[in-house]
């Protein structure tokens, strides 16, 4: 009886300290996002009540809206090199400073300095940086005998490798750090013992290093994917989704569609296509992933 | 034998040596950016369009400093982030211990499915919800006021913290708090005296991580804020970004008001670094 009473009382204050997140969650998300499915199948711009229009919103999306088609492929574009891209420098950068040597530590805290500096700061720097007439870049390229450098932000050429060149500024952040802590992980023996046998680098690179740093590896790529998928910031600030649209992710596409042009109807159901996308993707990436992921020390 | 050590010794030093120079050049690589901004800040309308560039300012003009504060109300941004910043993050920090121990230190009905929800709210995109979100704030007559900022980090709606903190409460043994019931104490008198203190370090991370996610967001207060006088920093840089596109773009002030953002992040990841990374490796881990 005591215990039962115990009990009780257990999960009635359990639930007490968590009422906070009950409550925020919702209101402010679990709530939003039912709003936001009725929405998807109205018309509606703040001044007018909203009006139910089946599944038109969603029709005009894929099929009636062209800058709807231009932002999905500037964006699968931009996540298909920058992915790659950014998982493999910081990895590399990880590597570089995986080892005891003296002074390393000041290595790590400049190669972090970048991550930490607010977006909007870094696209304004790297703005006056990539100006194609006066910038420094150019300059420095022009030196290095280019005598036709890419115009950068103001080409639709250049444009998104210029965003992701300043994205890449950012590779020795947490992405990096968490690779260095799944390295520093690896027990040496692994490697003394594969050295005995005759391994030389590479091997122990393919045999030792990539299958013990999967789990690190799994965890980076899905959030760098999911981030990469989001860009939104970087493009709103250095180039406004110019020029000629090639910087128009989607998720400037759904800003501009709901609070510029106040379609706040349409701008759900752009939403719910790209959540239910996210969300298919990761399902996926999760499946996939026991295939390539090996969790633990089962395997040898 | 002999020769096998010299011989492994030798290639040690070779890989110091390429790992010490590697890492410098991409040193100059990566602060060059910042080195850059320094530098542009500095420099007149005159200097800042020569040809070759001068990489050091001559003259230095140290009043683009101060010039900034007179073309934007920049000081009255500076305030409002720091309010902004200053109470969402007392929010997420109490409202992120209290959910974190009812999640560490409780057993209820669906706990691990609660628990769940919290991990996936971290792969909610933020798109998903602004939009009712905004609604919901207009028909409250928050649009241009700081609420729509502040309040809902009250309700721990950010997974991350929850996240830390919990894993956090679930390695501080069990033992402690029993001893304290044994006590007479009661859980918030626990969680106060026992839990809080004992949790210093995890407490820093979040509000690490509170105070450059608020300091550094774009998308909501674009949203919300409206008015001028209440932009935060980076509405500010935008602004002044926009301002500048006439004829003779004044980048140093845009430099200058770039850099006036980045320092108060810059001085806090230095004098706490440890955290910073800390923070990131306990979330690398469950991964």
């Amino acid at each position: 009886m005591r215990q039962r009473y115990y009990l009780q009382r257990q999960s009635l204050t359990g639930i007490l300290y968590i009422l906070p997140w009950l409550v925020g969650f919702m209101l402010f998300i679990l709530g939003p996002m039912l709003y936001s499915i009725v929405l998807s199948f109205s018309k509606y711009s703040l001044a007018s009540t909203p009006k139910f229009v089946g599944l038109s919103n969603y029709v005009e999306a894929l099929t009636g809206d062209d800058i709807f088609w231009i932002s999905v492929k500037n964006t699968v574009w931009y996540v298909a090199f920058f992915v790659p891209l950014a998982t493999i420098g910081s990895l590399a950068l990880a590597l570089l400073l995986n080892n005891q040597f003296k002074g390393i530590s000041i290595f790590r805290t400049i190669f972090y300095l970048p991550s930490v500096t607010p977006i909007v700061a870094m696209a304004l720097i790297w703005v006056w940086i990539f100006t194609p007439d006066f910038g420094i870049l150019n300059y420095l390229l022009m030196k290095l005998g280019i005598s036709k450098p890419p115009r950068w932000l103001a080409s639709p050429e250049w444009s998104k490798p210029g965003i992701i060149i300043m994205q890449l500024w950012k590779i020795g952040g947490p992405r990096m750090i968490i690779f260095l802590a799944g390295l520093q992980e690896i027990p040496e023996r692994l490697y003394e013992s594969a050295e005995i046998d005759g391994a030389n680098m590479f091997d122990k690179f393919i045999h030792i290093t990539l299958p013990l740093l999967s789990p690190a590896i799994f965890l980076n790529i899905i959030t760098t994917v999911m981030r990469a998928f989001q860009v939104f910031a970087i493009s709103y600030v250095a180039t406004r989704g110019g020029p000629l649209k090639s910087t128009t992710f989607y998720a400037i596409h759904l800003y501009n569609k709901a609070f510029r042009y106040f379609q706040l109807g349409y701008g759900c159901s752009l939403a719910w296509i790209f959540f239910v996308f996210l969300l298919l993707f990761t399902l996926l990436y999760f499946k996939l992933s026991k295939r390539w992921v090996h969790y633990g020390m089962e395997m040898y | 034998m002999k020769m096998n050590i010299r011989g492994k010794q030798a290639s040690k030093n070779l890989n110091k040596i390429f790992v010490y120079s590697t890492a410098g050049i991409l040193s100059i690589i990566f602060l060059f950016p910042i080195f850059w901004t320094v530098t542009t800040s500095l420099k007149t309308t005159g200097t800042l369009f020569t040809y070759p560039p001068q990489w050091f300012p001559h003259p230095v003009r140290l009043s683009n400093y101060l010039d900034v504060f007179k073309d934007v109300p920049f000081a009255r941004f500076i305030a409002n982030t720091f309010i902004i910043t200053f109470f969402s993050t007392i929010g997420t920090v109490v409202s992120s211990i209290l959910v974190a121990y009812g999640f560490a230190r409780f057993k209820f009905r669906f706990r691990n499915v609660l628990f769940g929800i919290v991990l996936s709210m971290m792969f909610l995109p933020a798109q998903i919800i602004i939009i009712p979100q905004f609604i919901m704030f207009y028909h409250l007559n928050w649009i241009d006021t700081f609420y729509p900022l502040i309040i809902p980090q009250w309700f721990a709606v950010q997974a991350f913290p929850i996240f830390i903190m919990r894993q956090f409460l679930m390695g501080l043994p069990k033992e402690l708090d029993e001893a304290a019931v044994i006590d007479g104490c009661n859980s918030f008198a626990i969680l106060r005296k026992i839990i809080i203190p004992l949790s210093r370090s995890a407490i820093l991370v979040v509000i690490i991580f509170s105070v450059t996610y608020t300091w550094n967001s774009l998308l909501q207060p674009l949203i919300y804020l409206q008015s001028i006088e209440k932009f935060t920093i980076v509405l500010g840089l935008k602004l002044l970004s926009l301002t500048m596109e006439g004829d003779s773009p004044q980048y140093q002030l845009l430099m200058a008001s770039t850099l006036i953002s980045i320092v108060p992040v810059f001085i806090l990841f230095f004098s706490l670094q440890k955290y910073f990374i800390r923070g990131i490796a306990i979330s690398g881990r469950k991964g």
